[in-house]
């Protein structure tokens, strides 16, 4: 026990952890201001930081486990032995890791609640998931230590098990049995957290056993990690997502309809707002043939949101709806226009024309009607390169788009002109004189790179 | 009185080679000096000494106790203070971490006992005021203190110190050998050296080593006995090996040169000539 309490001390005070923790907190907490707080995708997130500190828990385990190489002849004359030694530190370094694990999640997923209104479900075995990750990593740094003499095999681990986590990320080759599946997708139902939870734990059991069978086969450490793995397996075997939930129904706000998915009830308000200048703009029997928006489906709303990049991008669907835009070559045409100008309301138009108009490969069947196209990494989404799905325009559009927005009157001239505005062979140089804009042409075919 | 420490016909191979053959000793309270050229078997019969390393063949036994069994092993432990020839270190622990890690694993488990008792050695020691110095920022010499320190957590029966000396400094040596000297009064001290002046200060009792055999086994003053008549002084250069005396004479051992006349034997001159000629050389 004496051994245990140095051991736990001298890892509470370890530098690499800690640094881990902070590192770990301050990246995700950076990265966290930018996007709307949905504690579902913020408790996996935290959990996904804290994978830091487990990877500084493995080394640091490892270290310390490991330190009879370094001091082995004096220590082979002491009364204290190599198995107490280790069990000291798998006693201590799980605690020390769950600790720290606890110190990067608990203040994250606050940050999130706290930032509110917050969307999503907290999951508390969720975040314990991340508790229990860097206890596991402990009792494999430990066991590491005493079944490898290399220095470097903590390190390899780390990377096979961050490869095997961020690779593989939505679980696609392991599935649960893998230590940590940091993406969700919310249209295969809630994850199985507390399942993967015991499973974590006792994985933590039998590596530990492992470890102390290091020092010769013994029954106890022996039928321990038996009898964890023979639970762990077969019961990690089985999980699978649940059931989803029941879906939502919808709510009616700015002449839009929002369909929020379970959970995410509290981002209609904030949705509606991003979109005002859009919904304040334009008449409201322009609104009503506008299809409900559905959070995750192909035009809808997206599960996440990410502040500057996601309004663009959702303004942009809104926007090609509402203007009546199909899809395809709309360049010099009044509507390409007004959607443009209707997307400058909320997120303004400084960039240029996208020069790669590749389309990306067909939206993801998920289920009856219901199609995906997740946003990239930045938001952005994966549509079309534009700021209008699946519509191509050019520069010249863009320049004409930015002269309506330069014009605080020109809400007034869109509305009263709406119904030729929108019209699909209304071109720019027809429209101009009732946007009261000088237009400019395109220099090139529709599509092609100025 | 009875021997804390003996050994009889004690064996031990690694691989082809021989490291000790038949080796039979018995040491009592006292500083015992265990001297010999390198690969003479010295760290072999320490660790075999200290339970670190088990013989081929042969009988050991420290305080009527037999280390071949696992809880015999553990008793001579705890009434063991052992300096490894390489004692290794954690860089990352200060001092008082460091022995405060071994007096845990001394089973000083009382936090209080243990601290004062850490504080005690680092002082026996001169490391009282770098007890929270990082281990990587102390010198060599000081890391050498530190190692020994350890081994005199507990205020073991049984000492056993393999090159002590490497390292330290002369004032250093010079505390070492005190503190050792009033050690060696009130239990057994085993002390492996290359150091024959460490013998002739310090040891009542000194043990010669060649090829893993004992070839001297006496007092430092049998030992220098045994280069009586051998030791001889003259004012030009001998033929064979020779150096020079702070008084301008040259000293040889062995065979009288031409005009020499007897030096004063020491320790050093009957262990070098216990080993022959080919030590005598080197």
């Amino acid at each position: 026990m004496t051994l245990t309490v140095f051991e736990l001390r001298r890892m509470l005070r370890n530098p690499l952890i800690w640094a881990a923790a902070v590192l770990a907190i301050a990246l995700e907490g950076v990265r966290a201001a930018q996007w709307w707080p949905d504690l579902t995708v913020v408790t996996l997130r935290a959990v996904t930081a804290s994978t830091l500190v487990a990877g500084a828990v493995l080394v640091a385990a490892n270290l310390a486990a490991g330190r009879d190489r370094r001091f082995p002849e004096t220590l082979a004359a002491l009364p204290g032995r190599a198995p107490s030694r280790t069990r000291a530190v798998l006693l201590a370094a799980p605690v020390v890791g769950a600790l720290a694990a606890a110190v990067v999640i608990v203040p994250l997923v606050l940050y999130g609640h706290l930032r509110g209104p917050a969307a999503g479900s907290l999951d508390v075995w969720e975040a314990l998931n991340g508790v229990a990750l860097a206890a596991l990593a402990a009792t494999v740094g430990a066991a590491l230590a005493r079944w490898t003499p290399w220095p470097f095999t903590p390190l390899l681990v780390i990377f096979a098990f961050l490869a095997l986590i961020f690779v593989n990320g939505l679980g696609e080759y392991g599935g649960w049995a893998l230590p940590w599946i940091p993406l969700h997708d919310p249209t295969l139902g809630p994850r199985p957290s507390a399942l993967h939870l015991l499973y974590l734990l006792l994985l933590a059991v039998a590596i530990g056993a492992v470890a102390l069978l290091r020092h010769g086969l013994r029954l106890v450490p022996a039928a321990v990690a038996a009898v964890a793995t023979a639970i762990a397996v077969p019961a990690i075997a089985q999980a699978d997502y649940l059931p989803k939930p029941p879906p939502v129904a919808c709510r009616q706000l700015d002449g839009l309809s929002f369909c929020p998915r379970a959970g995410y009830e509290p981002w209609v308000g904030r949705w509606a707002a991003a979109l005002r200048p859009i919904t304040s703009a334009v008449p409201p029997e322009a609104l009503a043939d506008m299809p409900a928006l559905r959070q995750d489906t192909f035009g809808g709303l997206p599960q996440v949101w990410l502040t500057g990049v996601t309004e663009m991008s959702v303004a942009g669907r809104v926007a090609t709806g509402v203007a009546g835009l199909e899809g395809g070559p709309a360049c010099g045409k009044a509507q390409t226009v007004v959607a443009l100008w209707l997307t400058g309301l909320v997120s303004g138009l400084e960039e240029s024309a996208p020069a790669d108009w590749t389309r990306p490969p067909d939206p993801i069947e998920k289920g009856p009607g219901w199609h995906e196209y997740p946003l990239t990494d930045s938001g952005r989404s994966s549509v079309s390169p534009g700021r209008l799905p699946g519509v191509v325009y050019d520069g010249a559009d863009l320049v004409n788009a930015r002269a309506l927005l330069a014009d605080p009157g020109a809400a007034v001239k869109v509305r009263a002109n709406w119904a030729v505005l929108t019209d699909p062979a209304t071109t720019t140089e027809q429209a101009a004189p009732l946007l009261g804009i000088a237009p400019i042409g395109g220099a090139k075919a529709c599509g092609e790179a100025e | 009185m009875e021997p804390t420490l003996t050994v009889h016909d004690l064996t031990r191979r690694f691989g082809r080679r021989t490291a000790l053959e038949g080796v039979s000793l018995a040491f009592g309270r006292g500083v015992t000096g265990l001297l010999g050229p390198n690969g003479a078997g010295k760290t072999t019969l320490i660790r075999v000494l200290a339970t670190t390393l088990a013989p081929d063949a042969g009988r050991v036994a420290a305080f009527g106790l037999d280390p071949a069994d696992r809880e015999q092993r553990l008793a001579i432990r705890r009434r063991l203070g052992y300096l490894p020839q390489s004692p290794g270190a954690y860089p990352h622990f200060t001092a008082f971490e460091l022995v405060e890690y071994v007096a845990i694993l001394k089973e000083i488990d009382d936090r209080r006992a243990r601290h004062d008792e850490v504080r005690r050695v680092l002082a026996e020691v001169d490391l009282g005021d770098r007890a929270h110095t990082k281990v990587r920022r102390l010198s060599g010499g000081m890391r050498q203190r530190l190692a020994l320190a350890q081994a005199l957590l507990g205020d073991p029966d049984l000492l056993i110190l393999d090159e002590p000396t490497v390292g330290l400094d002369p004032e250093q040596r010079m505390r070492f050998r005190a503190l050792l000297s009033r050690l060696g009064a009130s239990r057994t001290v085993l002390l492996s050296t290359h150091q024959t002046e460490d013998v002739t200060t310090l040891c009542e009792r000194v043990v010669v080593m060649r090829t893993g055999g004992v070839v001297f086994e006496g007092t430092p003053g049998e030992l220098a006995a045994q280069a009586a008549g051998q030791v001889w002084l003259t004012t030009t250069p001998p033929e064979g090996t020779f150096w020079r005396t702070p008084d301008g004479r040259y000293r040889t051992l062995g065979h009288r040169p031409p005009a020499a006349v007897p030096g004063e034997p020491g320790v050093e001159d009957g262990y070098l000539l216990l080993l022959g000629g080919e030590q005598v050389a080197a």
